[in-house]
């Protein structure tokens, strides 16, 4: 017996240059708006940049590439573009509907959404992981042909540390290589000091526990949602995008290879 | 249209094989799932043009279509695709419309229940999507 879609994943994915996974142990830290917004930097930078949204039960790149469309070819689904980057998501298929699937369904689903997105050249893919380390998360990571590397998203909470250091635990166990540690919604700014609601440090300890890089602080940013809202020009003018673009700048494309 | 996409697949997979062993392909047998509602004529078109140039030049394409079968992971009942014809009817307009599950058929659950307890909660047991069930080598 043969699955012929392991050898088109990896027929894909030799066009793209590299691959990058924004990975979280848990849900509800930003993973998405991460990956959906570094995506959109890495583009305006003037690199090819995909992004793939593999979270079955919570798509959410979806909000940002409304009302685009996939677009059939003889050789798979054409992703729908947003300033110059690529998007897929099952959401694109599912028509935003609940998908009720269980373990090996959700491995045949991400098998068959790698294999049939035709992404033609790229720079850049970048891929939005589900939360946890369930069916999915295991399956990216042994299709998706030597990534960079995973960059992992915590809160500053010690329960996001937690959860986020079993992910860190399976990264480690499989020996994926992770690019960094970004600790998200760090803190809240008043007009006379910066409040730490979520408390401090555990994105930091995290990276020193593991030896692994501490990529930066990303604050909560009041208008992001409604940026959000109004699309992804407004998102890259967001606070929340220009922390993230100087993480980029100096931690994941200085050290490149192709920059 | 995503039957020329499934034969590039197939006709790499093979090729790779029959590389490997230095040999020919003289049979190829390619089981495709009921639900996915793939054209058999444009796969077998789609099989014989990409494997000109190929160790498969020589192939002969067997493609068997295996009849779709969900069960019901709330109340056990066991259905297959024409249960689930009058649903397909009446979200996609025709019981023969290309559908979302052409290109991934775990989508069902989005879109069908269980004929007989409304569940979206079911699992594809058989026919589903593509694989290579036997290769012949010269």
């Amino acid at each position: 017996m043969m699955d012929p879609r392991l050898v088109q994943i990896q027929e894909r994915f030799r066009e793209i240059g590299e691959t990058i996974l924004v990975g979280s142990g848990k849900g509800g830290v930003g993973k998405s708006i991460i990956a959906s917004t570094m995506a959109l930097i890495m583009g305006g930078l003037g690199a090819k940049v995909g992004l793939l949204d593999l979270d079955l039960h919570g798509a959410s790149i979806g909000w940002l590439f409304k009302g685009l469309k996939t677009e059939e070819s003889k050789n798979g689904l054409i992703p729908p573009q947003l300033l110059g980057v690529k998007a897929m998501s099952i959401a694109f298929l599912s028509e935003e509907r609940a998908l009720p699937l269980r373990g090996a369904a959700k491995s045949e689903a991400i098998t068959e959404l790698l294999a049939i997105t035709n992404w033609g050249k790229l720079d850049y893919l970048i891929v939005d992981l589900p939360p946890g380390t369930g069916d999915e998360t295991l399956t990216a990571l042994k299709l998706i042909p030597e990534p960079k590397g995973v960059v992992v998203v915590t809160l500053p909470s010690r329960l996001s540390g937690v959860v986020v250091s079993k992910l860190m635990d399976l990264l480690r166990a499989l020996d994926v290589n992770v690019i960094g540690i970004i600790e998200n919604m760090a803190w809240f700014e008043q007009p006379t000091r910066r409040v730490r609601m979520f408390g401090r440090g555990v994105g930091k300890e995290i990276a020193r526990k593991y030896g692994v890089d501490f990529l930066g602080e990303i604050p909560i940013d009041p208008a992001l949602n409604v940026a959000v809202e109004q699309g992804a020009a407004a998102l890259l003018r967001t606070r929340f995008a220009r922390a993230l673009e100087k993480i980029i700048r100096r931690k994941i494309l200085g050290r490149s290879r192709r920059t | 249209m995503h039957e020329w996409a499934i034969a590039e697949g197939v006709v790499s997979a093979v090729s790779k094989l029959a590389e490997e062993r230095g040999k020919e392909v003289m049979r190829v047998k390619i089981v495709v799932g009921e639900l996915s509602g793939y054209e058999i004529e444009v796969l077998d078109t789609a099989l014989k043009s990409l494997s000109i140039d190929t160790p498969l030049r020589k192939a002969r394409f067997e493609i068997v279509v295996e009849p779709t079968q969900f069960k019901c992971n709330f109340c056990g009942f066991e259905w297959g695709m024409p249960e689930v014809r009058g649903q397909l009817a009446e979200i996609f307009g025709s019981e023969n419309a290309e559908t979302p599950m052409h290109y991934i058929p775990e989508l069902a659950v989005a879109f069908l229940k269980c004929p007989k307890c409304g569940s979206p909660d079911f699992t594809i047991t058989a026919g589903r999507g593509v694989r290579v069930a036997e290769v012949e080598l010269a």
